[in-house]
């Protein structure tokens, strides 16, 4: 493949960024990717010759500020004041979500994971159990080991909201993925796993007969 | 004289068949290489190589635009990413498809024309790499880190795609669980006339097993007061609301004379139900 289709672009000499030369034509995805190019280039510029650095360097300013914003919403949540630490974590997760893309993925996880656990937790406190359940479920899905809190916290909004069987699920689910922990973290877990099954077993009782 | 006579057969001989193998064989090629031509690709064409070979062709056209090589090293980086990501698809379907072409569920035409992506990718990785480092300094030897870099931005794309998708389903959870709680505390007003139900139900609210930090929400739900009992109730007129209405009537009474009287996390529901059923 030694060929390529010779597109219509032109710079704009000024902020140096990409344009697309209007054609009778447009190509499909070009105006997306000359945005996406652009946008890269913006933010490489504050690089020397516009090189990134390579993953593992990570510019400690950011995560000292996301620590920093994750700490006072523990403070404000151990304060309880729920709805400033929401407030707190919802920056942070900010923060962390938009890392620039060069920097490691894994920390970006490990980050976001810890922060939507501690969010959830504060929705919880304040009885946002939709809110909490979406939190615990990004937590899970960005870190689904060694985070028995998340994956509780996640089965104890749905059964909060009365979804006993999705509960069960997530909780059978999280002692899977919790399985090398087992005796030492995920007692909780366990004892929410039997609180689940029983109101399960009820409520069939219940149910059947009616 | 005789001499030449009796070397020409031999040599015609050779002569004719080197030339028949040479056509042969560019007969053969010609054919391979159009059949390889015609095999659709296993990619479709990559945008950001056209970008950034556009640019470097730009000079070529007339009134050229000066482009810097920082915007020339962006388009680059986007071209190693696309690569990348390719490079790892293919690495990953290599295995399973050869397993595939073993056990006869995938033609041969299918694993050429795999074959083929995989060389093409070779040889794009290659071209970033000699470009990268060209572009590179004499301090920083970007040839060396700029497929790292490169596999991180794809993989981050993706879990921003994952996360974004996720987010999607969140706020469908929280819309569902607003609906509900909606419909049932318009339901709870509608019912709250027949009977003083309302203090009886709020009572075995929150048994919060286990969560400590739990126990201080109470405290903070006061002004919530209200909107606690309906969220209670929503928990066991899950699927059959209707007929916990229909019961609702005679079993405020029931639940009147046991206030409180489910200390377990059990939601008052079934104990209802089955006062009912007595």
């Amino acid at each position: 493949m030694d060929s390529f289709t010779l597109l219509p672009l032109t710079i704009d000499e000024s902020s140096k960024s990409l344009l697309e030369r209007p054609s009778a034509s447009p190509t499909p995805g070009l105006a997306a990717a000359l945005a996406d190019l652009n946008n890269l280039h913006r933010n490489l510029l504050q690089f020397e010759n516009a090189i990134p650095p390579p993953p593992g360097l990570i510019n400690p300013k950011r995560s000292a500020q996301i620590n920093k914003l994750r700490e006072s919403g523990n403070a404000a949540f151990r304060k309880q004041q729920f709805a400033e630490a929401i407030k707190l974590y919802t920056y942070a997760l900010e923060m962390a979500l938009t890392r620039p893309p060069w920097e490691q993925s894994g920390l970006v996880r490990e980050e976001a994971s810890m922060i939507y656990s501690n969010r959830a937790q504060a929705n919880i406190a304040s009885r946002n159990w939709a809110e909490g359940m979406c939190d615990a479920e990004m937590s899970c899905g960005l870190k689904p080991k060694d985070n028995v809190k998340a994956w509780y916290r996640r089965a104890f909004c749905l059964k909060e909201m009365g979804k006993l069987d999705d509960a069960r699920e997530v909780l059978e689910m999280g002692s899977e993925w919790e399985a090398e922990n087992q005796g030492k973290t995920d007692g909780d877990l366990r004892a929410l796993l039997r609180d689940v099954m029983k109101e399960l077993e009820e409520k069939e009782k219940a149910g059947l007969p009616t | 004289m005789f001499n030449v006579a009796s070397f020409l057969p031999p040599i015609l001989y050779i002569m004719v068949i080197v030339g028949s193998m040479a056509t042969f064989s560019s007969l053969y090629r010609k054919r391979k290489a159009q059949a390889a031509a015609s095999m659709e690709a296993w990619f479709p064409p990559s945008l950001s190589r056209d970008i950034y070979l556009t640019l470097l062709h730009l000079p070529d056209t007339p009134n050229p635009p000066k482009i810097p090589d920082s915007v020339l090293r962006a388009a680059l980086l986007r071209r190693a990413v696309d690569a990348v990501q390719k490079a790892i698809t293919i690495q990953k379907s290599k295995g399973p498809l050869q397993l595939l072409l073993q056990r006869g569920s995938v033609g041969d035409d299918t694993w050429a024309q795999f074959l083929q992506a995989e060389q093409t990718i070779d040889a794009e990785l290659k071209e970033i790499a000699e470009d990268a480092m060209s572009l590179g300094t004499q301090n920083q030897q970007w040839a060396q880190f700029i497929f790292q870099s490169a596999a991180e931005i794809a993989t981050n794309e993706r879990l921003r795609i994952r996360l974004d998708e996720q987010k999607v389903k969140s706020q469908e959870w929280a819309e569902w669980w607003g609906k509900k709680t909606e419909k049932i505390r318009s339901e709870f007003l509608a019912s709250e006339g027949l009977g003083e139900k309302a203090p009886a139900v709020a009572t075995p609210t929150s048994p919060n097993p286990a969560n400590v930090l739990l126990t201080p929400a109470k405290g903070a739900a006061d002004p919530g007061v209200a909107a606690t009992p309906e969220r209670k109730a929503g928990n066991h007129s899950d699927e059959d609301g209707v007929l916990v209405e229909a019961e609702a009537l005679k079993d405020a009474k029931n639940l009147k004379a046991t206030p409180g009287s489910t200390p377990s996390s059990t939601p008052s529901g079934s104990v209802r139900r089955k006062k009912g059923r007595k």
